[in-house]
């Protein structure tokens, strides 16, 4: 009986061996099967099991939006853990950076962009209260287009100074400038002025 | 033997990742929801907001020359200025009477009272071509602009290949192609023999064209045109000489200032009828206007600037007499517009302020005398400067415009005109505004 898999390979095949390489020109495909199966289970298993510090960031993410990041996750986290993005920015310095993303393969829909939009205008996004106009500061601050414009007046007679000052204005959630002040910016950044 | 050994390897490497402790791939262990559904889009890149801004405008002397450019993502400062390549000795060159834009070619047109278009490359900002139209029969002049050929306000016909441009104060305007230059065709407008200002529907099929005359010398105002096939439709008179213009999203509608009115009257582009004059409150101007020797009145009568949101919720009128835009709240049809005192914008006292340019989300409006202003806040936010930190004050006219990688994206036009898309997201606009002004 001639063995299939022999262990050695003679310098010169024997005529079963010719045989078996033209019967079996790939021999090895149930090893590299199993191989890869089990490659791919341990890619899986590895998967399914939550890294602490992963997940600990994930938590961190999420407790800042719950519902918005489950869309941002899946696009902003694929290749990237969500320490990459939890700072602030301005939002045409996030634009910038999803533009870049975008030009590593990150690619979402409509839908998903509008979320990943929200999660990070509401929860990563400074805002220069004396210059964004009444749609920027409805997104971030969470007001109504009434609330937004009288904000827009406010500031063409007097610019605001303070968080405290911003409160002033009828409609301006305290609890909300509270929460976002270290993003409110009431001089524009260096690099804007 | 190598191939075993290279299988054997991947085998062990699979199971010591299997066994070994979580590493680098990221954490799946919360499970985002399933992606929904639709196209999945690449995130465009940034885009850039431009404000283009030719000089020197009407009555001016600030000694403005070449296209202004403007950063609008930060706080309108100064980008740089495109010289219209003139000799030192004749700057600041003739006044500019309108400018238009092209995403397709890439290029701004400015219209000179010197008899010429010029188009500008936005790549590199060199002039790519001069149009200078034809000599007329009879030469008219107004004020030392040119006496025929090329150029009074020009208008990018959808699509952007084609312009359609006033000729120096005939009775024609011409079609040039937006690439090259050339002239395509021409319509002649024999009644309304002064052309001047104009404005054409978003679907191509109506153009709206104004003639700088009226009944005093026994012209119409308007002339309704069949844009595709270059034949007048009707004419229709106003009670005096048209100044600017504006239209409603389908071109029914024409708003017009008139000579010796502040205010404005609607014509109906569908009966060739003139259905309502709409004057600000007397007490407000007529005295003024009666007194020869009253301030300043720009381009000599009480409103020259017209233009309405693109919602056409509210229509914006310039008041000489009063340093203000005056805004008329535009309910239903558009053809009762009703004077709103609470929203009037002040502006810089003794300039005047000719005309406006809105952007296309309707957000800010840009005036003739360098105001910019939120038009939902209706209060000017910033004036246009130069280089120098000089204020602009007598521009003609602003185009604001949407760069993305160097490439003209998107662009408005030099009038403030209805908008069929806004005009439809209106009535969810107006609920969400009375659902605030309830909380």
């Amino acid at each position: 009986m001639v063995d299939p898999w022999p262990l050695k390979v003679s310098p010169v095949a024997t005529e079963a061996e010719r045989t078996m390489k033209i019967k079996y020109p790939c021999r090895h495909i149930p090893l590299s099967i199993a191989a890869g199966g089990l490659l791919l289970f341990a890619i899986l298993a590895k998967a399914q099991t939550p890294d602490p510090a992963i997940a600990a960031l994930n938590a961190k993410a999420s407790a800042l939006d719950a519902e918005d990041y489950r869309f941002v996750q899946p696009v902003c986290t694929r290749c990237h853990t969500p320490e990459m993005f939890l700072h602030s920015r301005s939002w045409s310095g996030w634009q910038g950076i999803f533009n870049q993303m975008s030009g590593y393969g990150a690619a979402a829909t409509e839908e998903q962009w509008d979320h990943i939009h929200k999660y990070f205008q509401r929860s990563l996004t400074f805002i220069d209260v004396n210059h964004a106009d009444e749609d920027e500061l409805s997104a971030i601050l969470g007001v109504d287009e009434k609330t937004a414009i009288a904000i827009v007046q406010r500031r063409t007679d007097r610019r605001f100074q303070t968080a405290a000052d911003l409160e002033s204005v009828p409609g301006v959630d305290k609890n909300r400038v509270e929460q976002i002040a270290p993003r409110l910016l009431f001089d524009p950044p260096a690099e804007d002025q | 033997m190598r191939t075993r050994k290279a299988l054997m390897t991947t085998a062990s490497l699979a199971i010591t990742a299997c066994l070994a402790a979580p590493g680098s791939a990221q954490n799946t262990a919360q499970r985002a929801p399933a992606a929904a559904s639709g196209v999945i889009l690449p995130y465009q890149s940034p885009p850039r907001h431009l404000i283009y801004i030719a000089t020197p405008g009407d009555e001016g002397a600030d000694d403005q020359s070449g296209v202004i450019v403007l950063d609008a993502d930060h706080d309108y400062r100064f980008v740089k200025r495109i010289p219209y390549g003139l000799a030192a000795s004749e700057l600041p060159g003739p006044k500019i009477s309108g400018m238009t834009s092209s995403i397709p070619a890439n290029k701004i047109y400015v219209t000179t009272d010197g008899g010429s278009m010029i188009a500008f490359d936005l790549k590199t900002d060199k002039i790519a071509w001069t149009f200078k139209g034809e000599k007329a029969p009879v030469k008219l002049q107004r004020r030392g602009s040119a006496a025929d050929g090329c150029c009074e306000r020009p208008y990018t016909l959808p699509g952007g290949k084609t312009l359609l441009v006033a000729s120096a104060y005939n009775a024609w305007w011409y079609l040039i192609d937006a690439e090259t230059g050339k002239q395509l065709g021409r319509i002649d407008t024999p009644e309304t023999p002064r052309s001047h200002n104009l404005a054409v529907t978003a679907d191509g099929k109506l153009a709206i064209l104004a003639t700088l005359s009226g009944p005093k010398e026994g012209t119409a105002g308007v002339a309704v045109v069949d844009l595709p096939n270059k034949q007048v439709l009707r004419y229709i008179h106003f009670s005096d000489a048209v100044r600017p213009i504006t239209i409603n999203h389908d071109g029914s509608l024409v708003y017009a200032n008139v000579n010796n009115l502040d205010g404005f009257e609607i014509g109906d582009t569908k009966t060739g009828q003139m259905i309502k004059r709409v004057e600000l409150p007397g007490e407000m101007w007529k005295a003024k206007w009666a007194d020869p020797n009253h301030q300043h009145f720009g381009h000599g009568l009480p409103s020259h600037g017209i233009g309405m949101t693109p919602d056409e919720s509210e229509i914006w009128v310039t008041d000489s007499a009063n340093d203000a835009w005056q805004i008329w709240d535009n309910p239903g049809d558009g053809r009762n517009p009703v004077y709103n005192p609470a929203k009037t914008v002040p502006i810089q006292p003794g300039i005047g302020s000719s005309w406006i340019s809105m952007t296309n989300d309707g957000k800010t409006a840009f005036v003739g005398d360098g105001s910019i202003i939120d038009v939902r806040a209706h209060r000017v936010i910033a004036t246009m400067k130069d280089e120098y930190g000089r204020p602009i004050h007598a521009v003609e006219k602003v185009l604001a415009m949407t760069f993305r990688d160097g490439k003209l994206v998107e662009t408005t036009n030099q009038f403030a005109i209805g908008d069929a898309k806004a005009v439809e997201a209106r009535p969810e606009r107006e609920r969400n505004r009375q659902a605030s002004n309830q909380n």
